[in-house]
């Protein structure tokens, strides 16, 4: 099934839920680890997810096609993060302990986490990054997207977007570097 | 005469006298700018050394069953629970007469009709957006709803309905 056959499906109310079902299918791997980047916890993450596709859902019917699907999509997932990450910060605020909450913590509570390997120490690395710097390397090193794509999605200049990457990617070779 | 203006008057265009730009660069902006593209450069060099392998583990039928469980939710949901009955949601409306209260720009008198509309103009959008995040506004629903997060949108729609409204009005919609 297409983007375009869905859409179709969802404007003549026949076969949402198949319809949906093949949505997720084409985009909730991609989705679910840029949300993953952005907050880190799995829980957190398959939560947001979630949202994104009930929001879809529900908002399918009356998308005017603007933008692709997966941009929407895209934009949908980032807001989600960004809000979910000032809920998160305000609460930390409030926290008796800090530590507890604190990110890096829940990258190296995974089972897997190896401190030696790069992998782990380049997720380390993008957890020290400003959230909107955070979502701009997410997205143009892990998913390669475009500049133009990147700039729909975060609604900021393309200009302003390559300034931003170049900024965490030196970040991230001085986070590296310094370990 | 030199050869661009010859040029010119065989097109029998006519230019100002003067081709110099008029538009500012920032200071040291030509001092800076080899060094800017060697960082960028670099840059892009570096971050493609760098693995793409994400190493977090994720419970093994994930994605088999998540669509499984989006389902089971969305069948219970209806099928549109964003209504609008009005040009201008209400958070929107209370989140920028909010933002206007906090920061003082102007104060009520009376019950007199408050014409507001330049004072908002002042409000920068990525104020406005930060404001609203800040307080937790349904902000994803605007940009399911338009298609699009043009906050600018927002703030026109928000000129048309708040001209002319009365201060009890707008302190029913900022509570």
């Amino acid at each position: 099934m297409t983007e375009e056959e869905i859409l179709k499906n969802f404007k003549d109310g026949v076969n949402q839920e198949r319809s949906l079902s093949a949505l997720m299918d084409m985009h909730k791997q991609k989705l679910y680890w840029h949300i993953r980047r952005m907050v880190v916890d799995h829980e957190d993450s398959n939560d947001i997810l979630q949202t994104v596709f009930i929001k879809a859902w529900k908002n399918l019917a009356k998308f005017r096609g603007e933008s692709g699907i997966y941009t929407w999509l895209y934009r949908i997932a980032s807001n989600e993060c960004f809000t979910f990450l000032k809920k998160e910060k305000k609460r930390r605020t409030i926290s008796i302990s800090d530590e507890e909450n604190d990110i890096g913590n829940k990258l190296r509570a995974d089972r897997h986490f190896n401190p030696k390997e790069i992998e782990w120490k380049l997720q380390l690395a993008i957890q020290q990054l400003p959230e909107k710097q955070k979502a701009v390397f997410s997205l143009r090193y892990y998913d390669e997207m475009p500049y133009s794509k990147i700039a729909e999605i975060l609604e900021t200049s393309e200009g302003a977007l390559k300034a931003s990457y170049h900024h965490a990617v030196k970040k991230v070779q001085e986070f590296l570097t310094s370990d | 005469m030199n050869e661009i203006q010859q040029e010119l008057e065989a097109l029998n265009v006519s230019l100002p006298a003067s081709n110099k730009a008029v538009q500012e660069v920032p200071n040291g902006y030509f001092d800076r700018v080899n060094e800017d593209v060697l960082n960028m450069i670099k840059a892009e060099a570096f971050s493609e050394t760098l693995p793409k392998k994400m190493p977090q583990s994720i419970p093994s039928d994930y994605f088999d069953t998540f669509n499984k469980k989006v389902l089971a939710q969305v069948e219970t949901a209806p099928e549109m629970i964003v209504h609008r009955t009005s040009k201008l949601k209400p958070w929107a409306l209370a989140a920028s007469i909010a933002l206007i209260l906090s920061i003082g720009l102007f104060t009520f008198q009376g019950t007199e009709q408050l014409s507001i509309s330049s004072e908002l103009a002042q409000i920068s959008e990525s104020d406005l957006k930060e404001y609203m995040l800040d307080n937790d506004y349904e902000f994803n629903d605007y940009i399911i709803e338009g298609q699009t997060a043009n906050l600018h949108q927002v703030e026109e729609e928000f000129f048309e309905e708040a001209e002319g409204l009365s201060k009890d009005e707008i302190l029913e919609y900022a509570l």
